[in-house]
């Protein structure tokens, strides 16, 4: 088994964390290419393979977190398509439903979802992973759910 | 469980499903060993060093670096070839031959578009992110090639046209800004030589008329005018901050006073002045007839003149079409309209009515990443301008578009009652929405009064106002009545506001309070438009 084999079998995964956490595919594989060489390079301060998940992980929410500081600090206006939502689908109707939905939140609130919800990370975590207060995470986890409520409720709505 | 609780459960669920379904989709091996050096291209070309691993235990692989050169990929034929033809055929296309101006606008256009194509090709030799930035830097590229060739030799070609006489570069950089004009001059829809009136010296031309789903818009020059006057108020010592605006000493104002004889708002920015007068424009909101009579006043100096004109929509219509849409968004007491799409061939003009309650005072955005846009076939557009009408009314113009649209709107700001009160002393803290909000210094000077306060960034508000200072008895005075200065800002984690106004005649304050905050509400503002 080696770094390959490893990341071979995380990448479905983490492609899928890096769409989620940017939101559109172009900003993912940028993501996720910079995570691999980190991952590579790095790779001699891992002592367990089974840590392996959780380690390219937090690699890889580092290189999510640079872009979307680098997205709102420049966001060229011609390149705009490349900031669109992508779309993915999921094993089932509902988790593909709930991927849209939290598709269409802002740079915001999407990652903190994600971190929350999808990795199970505590709002300590997730502030520590954004570099943002605690206290931002409630209010962005607070506001995010509002948004993702209504969504629901409108197409709720909407298939009635 | 409540319903609370079994939405997260259902949303965390959902993501953990949806996330263990992925699969991968692109070569990242293949991407690190070539940025590594490594030219191997199975899975097994690259042993741990030859080592055996001990069962639950990664070693480390020493990483083969080799710098720039295992960095860079091969050039793909063509990766700049495309760039440059396009731009040699942008000068020679729009650079006439007896405009000596396209002939200096040669060397500087090529220079940036070789800069712009040296970065292109840096892109693709990076090996990454081609996809996305080849393209976009060979359209900067273009648009900048051709926003310098027209530019420089707009003047040559605007000429020919029939219609509105051009009375030098402001006009022709105004209508040349905005491309519902620009579009409408090339067409010869800007009704010209519409009027002249010359009373004591002073002469209101207009220059022309355009009414169309966007606008209703007058261009105007005014011929001698007086001389600017200056201003005689008394100089505000350079100790003070508390300073009253400037007030415009511009001697032409110019409004639409009336539409078929009702009393109409209207907006115009400065004039200004050429060496052929001054040249402006004035504008209202889009006729509800297909013709109307305006009605301009222009205050020139001690002149007041009153002039009739015709407007008309009969010939933008012909060539736009205009669909309704009706469709309502409602959030956290906002609630958005669209009312109708037109479809022209400058412009896509969205028609919005918002309904919140109003904040009054500065707001302050992140432009990079707070704007109307419309999406279309994977592409933003940016509103390219937009006007408030009546009964919050809205017009948002974009570029031209084809296809299914979508309108996503930056998020909407309402103000939100709130009781914030400042003792008049420096440092006084008082909470806004949780976040604490200091008044870090006040001022008096003359009849002035004036606040600076900051606070921490917080997505809870945006902004204070409707300002009013207390006095002993507790009585509440509202500032802002003749003149109000004020200013909004962040920088680096920290809002800074700013406000200033007359202070009420006799009142002695003894505190300031804030009785709103600037709260945005993000909506989702997402609406998707008939197709174009």
């Amino acid at each position: 088994m080696d770094y390959f084999h490893l990341l071979r079998a995380h990448q479905g995964c983490l492609e899928r964390i890096a769409l989620a956490m940017l939101g559109n595919r172009p900003d993912a594989e940028d993501a996720l290419q910079e995570a691999a060489l980190a991952g590579y390079r790095h790779f001699d301060q891992l002592r367990d393979a089974h840590a392996f998940g959780a380690w390219m992980r937090r690699i890889l929410i580092r290189q999510c977190r640079q872009i979307l500081e680098r997205r709102r600090l420049s966001f060229p206006v011609d390149d705009l398509a490349a900031y669109l939502p992508d779309t993915a689908p999921g094993p089932d109707a509902e988790s593909t439903a709930i991927w849209e939905m939290v598709a269409r939140l802002s740079d915001h609130l999407r990652p903190v979802v994600v971190l929350r919800y999808m990795l199970d990370m505590s709002q300590q975590e997730v502030a520590e992973a954004l570099g943002i207060p605690v206290g931002t995470v409630k209010s962005r986890l607070g506001k995010a759910l509002a948004l993702l409520r209504e969504m629901e409720e409108a197409e709720g709505r909407a298939a009635q | 469980m409540t319903g609370h609780d079994d939405f997260e459960h259902r949303l965390g669920q959902g993501l953990k499903r949806w996330v263990q379904a992925g699969e991968p989709t692109i070569d990242l091996e293949a991407f690190v060993r070539e940025r590594t050096g490594q030219r191997g291209t199975g899975p097994d070309a690259l042993p741990w060093n030859g080592e055996p691993l001990e069962a639950g235990v990664v070693k480390a692989l020493a990483p083969i670096e080799s710098g720039a050169a295992g960095a860079t990929g091969p050039l793909e034929p063509g990766a700049i070839g495309p760039l440059a033809p396009m731009q040699q055929g942008a000068l020679e296309g729009l650079g006439s031959p007896e405009s000596g101006a396209s002939g200096e606008l040669a060397p500087q256009a090529s220079g940036l578009a070789q800069t712009i194509a040296h970065q292109a090709s840096d892109e693709r030799l990076s090996g990454r992110r081609s996809r996305r930035w080849k393209p976009w830097l060979v359209g900067v590229a273009a648009a900048a090639v051709i926003a310098l060739a027209l530019g420089t030799t707009f003047p040559s070609w605007a000429g020919a046209a029939a219609g509105l006489p051009l009375v030098g570069p402001v006009i022709t950089r105004i209508i040349m800004e905005d491309a519902g004009l620009k579009w409408a001059y090339d067409m010869g829809l800007i009704q010209g030589n519409v009027a002249e009136v010359t009373q004591n010296g002073v002469t209101v031309r207009i220059l022309g008329v355009l009414a169309d789903s966007r606008r209703t818009i007058v261009l105007y020059q005014v011929l001698g005018a007086p001389p600017a006057e200056r201003d005689d108020s008394p100089p505000v010592p350079t100790s003070s901050w508390v300073t009253p605006p400037e007030r415009p000493s511009l001697p032409v104002e110019a409004a639409i006073a009336q539409v078929n004889g009702r009393g109409a708002v209207s907006s115009s920015s400065p004039p200004e002045e050429t060496p052929l007068g001054y040249v402006g424009t004035v504008s209202t909101v889009p006729l509800e007839l297909e013709q109307a009579e305006l009605t301009l006043r222009f205050v020139v100096g001690e002149e007041k003149i009153t002039l009739t004109v015709t407007a008309s929509r009969e010939e933008t219509d012909r060539v736009s079409r205009e669909v309704v849409v009706s469709q309502i968004l409602e959030y956290d007491g906002v609630r958005i309209t669209v009312e109708s799409v037109v479809y022209t061939p400058a412009e896509t003009v969205v028609r919005y009515r918002e309904e919140a309650d109003r904040f009054i005072g500065p707001v302050n955005w992140d432009w990079e990443t707070e704007y109307d846009y419309l999406e279309v076939n994977g592409q933003r557009y940016r509103s390219s301008g937009g006007g408030l009408g009546l009964n919050n009314v809205h017009h948002l113009a974009f570029p031209p578009v084809e296809g299914q649209a979508r309108l996503v709107l930056k998020p909407v700001i309402k103000g939100s009652p709130i009781e914030a009160v400042w003792p008049l002393e420096e440092g006084a803290v008082a909470e806004v929405m949780g976040v604490p909000v200091t008044l870090v210094e006040f001022q008096r000077a003359g009849d002035a009064i004036g606040f600076r306060w900051k606070s921490p960034q917080s997505e809870q508000f945006r902004g204070i106002g409707g300002f009013e200072v207390i006095d002993s008895a507790g009585n509440a005075h509202p500032l802002g009545g003749s003149w109000e200065s004020v200013a909004n800002s962040v920088a680096e984690g920290v809002r800074y506001q700013h406000y200033s106004a007359e202070l009420p005649e006799g009142v002695e304050a003894v505190a300031v309070r804030a009785t709103q905050a600037a709260v945005p509400v993000y909506g989702p503002w997402v609406f998707e438009l008939p197709r174009g």
